[in-house]
């Protein structure tokens, strides 16, 4: 498989603490790839730096083979970026939020509205697209995160814990429509604190702590780094053999 | 690339209520107290509607001499005119009049309180603009839409635009629909309505980008919001907002490097006499602003994306 993005001794520092340290991952054409790590790991600072959100103080990112930050003009359309947070303004209707991030990335009209129905469709939001999003539940504000950042049609998408505080019919829904966004083509990058979810969707698994990559592979890769029997260990199990029971308070 | 964006933070700055209310509801309420509390004051400014004009003479040979504030009465029939005023008031004209002065003093049209604080609390309320913004930019920070933004290569010159544009466009469609209600309600008179409406939309502009770019440099709302009404009041203070600029005892100085007094001046001095030599300092203070605000609005901003803030 071809690799859709690589990141070289990508390195930052916030007050002289180390954030991320010379980080290097690399995502497959294809793959859905997950990140773990407890808080304060620097996963969304690594998210942050992929998507050029955050300037690296050291270090590059690759995407289709390009250096990103060199080429964001023309690499910026191939992204689509789901935040923890949920990006969108309450006081516009569901179809007006997709409008306005849609066009963000240069479609217009016939077929900015076809990205609308689409996405909104794809999402399940279609009946409630005149609806104000701030009356949306949380469930279906994830969803209308998620139909904001799809409808440019992107090869990457990354989510960035796309179901925190949801019930489970809505994560359920999410986790579906993200493997079938990647059945579709698109390479996905997914983080979570939930293992169960990366276990079920991601085809690869990188844990971070300290800013580092501690182990990475599939789901029975990381099992057999602790026992042999994958059938006898979770990956929550893994995920705290490896980096530690300690809390972090950051 | 930025329509609609434009388009779409116009619709959630005309979804606020509070919009409503700052900048079409509040003017019209403050124009009607001040109107009402001050319009004996400004009953004093208007001169009588008849007064007796005293007038000197010199001698001096007949001469033909006009200037701006003299007028010779150079013929007889003139200094006939004058002997007759002369005797009309009571006095004798003994001396033999060859040439009399009179002075036409430069007046000024009166302005009464119904114009004066009709137009100028409407301009007052303008230059409160960020708050139009206030809703958005709480809601871009909170739910780090730039950051969704910043994904799309969006510049900051692009999002600073997409975000001016409509602040100025909003708050100028409140503050029009203030005047019209003056207009129809109160009987305010904005006199020479194409250079008042220039003025004003020049000056929202302008309040607009100085308030975004104190935003861009403080990235508080709250400090944002303080320190640019501070300022504004400030502003208004000298430049005639409270007290009408015509009887407050500070120094022109001040006014004159007060955005607030000279639109102030060219409004009310359209308003009562139709033209004003202040409407192109107001015009060029307000682009002038629009220009150095802008600029130091995105060096702040672009400052900001850097450090990954």
């Amino acid at each position: 498989m071809d690799t859709i993005l690589k990141t070289i001794d990508l390195t930052k520092k916030y007050d002289g603490r180390t954030v991320v340290d010379n980080l290097n991952i690399e995502i497959k054409k294809g793959e859905i790839f997950g990140l773990l790590g407890p808080n304060g790991a620097g996963k969304s600072t690594t998210m942050n730096m992929i998507c050029n959100i955050v300037k690296p103080d050291y270090g590059t990112v690759e995407f289709m083979g390009k250096d990103f930050r060199k080429n964001k003009k023309e690499l910026s359309k191939r992204l689509g970026y789901i935040p923890q947070n949920l990006a969108i303004h309450g006081s516009l209707k569901a179809w007006e939020n997709v409008e306005l991030f849609t066009s963000l990335y240069g479609i217009k009209g016939e077929e900015l509205k076809d990205r609308i129905d689409e996405s909104l469709e794809y999402v399940g939001l279609s009946e409630r697209r005149n609806d104000y999003a701030k009356n949306f539940s949380g469930g279906m504000k994830r969803r209308l995160n998620i139909a904001c950042a799809i409808g440019h049609h992107p090869d990457l998408l990354i989510f960035d814990e796309p179901t925190v505080g949801i019930d489970p019919q809505s994560r359920n829904f999410i986790l579906e429509k993200i493997k079938e966004s990647n059945k579709n083509g698109a390479t996905v990058i997914y983080t979570s604190h939930y293992m169960e979810e990366v276990e079920a969707i991601c085809s690869r698994i990188a844990i971070m702590d300290n800013g580092r990559v501690i182990a990475s592979g599939t789901s029975d890769e990381l099992k057999k780094l602790v026992v042999d029997d994958v059938e006898s260990i979770t990956l929550e199990e893994v995920f705290l053999t490896i980096t530690g029971k300690k809390l972090r308070d950051y | 690339m930025i329509r609609y964006l434009i388009k779409n933070n116009f619709k959630i700055m005309m979804r606020s209520g509070v919009n409503i209310l700052l900048y079409i509801v509040c003017p019209v309420l403050v124009s009607a107290v001040l109107i009402s509390a001050f319009s004996s004051l400004m009953e004093n400014y208007k001169p009588d509607e008849e007064f007796m004009a005293k007038y000197g003479a010199i001698e001096a040979n007949f001469e033909d001499q006009v200037n701006d504030n003299q007028t010779n009465f150079a013929d007889q029939t003139n200094a006939d005119q004058s002997e007759d005023a002369d005797q009309a008031n009571g006095m004798t004209s003994s001396f033999n009049i060859s040439a009399i002065n009179i002075e036409h003093p430069y007046f000024v049209p009166a302005i009464d309180s119904t114009d004066y604080y009709g137009i100028i609390e409407v301009v007052y309320f303008g230059w409160c603009a960020i708050v139009c913004i206030s809703g958005l930019l709480s809601s871009e920070k909170k739910n780090r839409i730039n950051d969704k933004l910043y994904v799309s290569n969006l510049s900051v010159t692009q999002i600073y635009l997409a975000r001016l544009i409509p602040l100025s466009i909003t708050c100028a469609l409140g503050v029009s629909i203030a005047a019209v209600i003056g207009m129809v309600f109160m009987g305010v008179h904005w006199g020479n309505l194409v250079l008042s409406a220039i003025v004003v939309i020049l000056m929202i502009f302008a309040a607009s980008a100085f308030e975004m770019m104190l935003y861009e440099i403080t990235n508080s709302m709250l400090v944002t919001i303080i320190v640019s009404f501070a300022i504004v009041w400030i502003w208004g203070f000298f430049g005639g907002s409270f007290e009408t600029y015509m009887f407050s005892p500070h120094s022109m100085t001040l006014k004159n490097i007060d955005p607030i007094y000279h639109g102030n001046r060219a409004l009310v001095e359209l308003s009562c006499m139709g033209h004003s030599d202040y409407v192109l300092s107001s015009v060029i203070y307000s682009v002038l602003m629009i220009v150095v605000c802008s600029i130091v609005a995105v060096f702040a901003g672009n400052v900001r994306r850097r450090k990954g803030a």
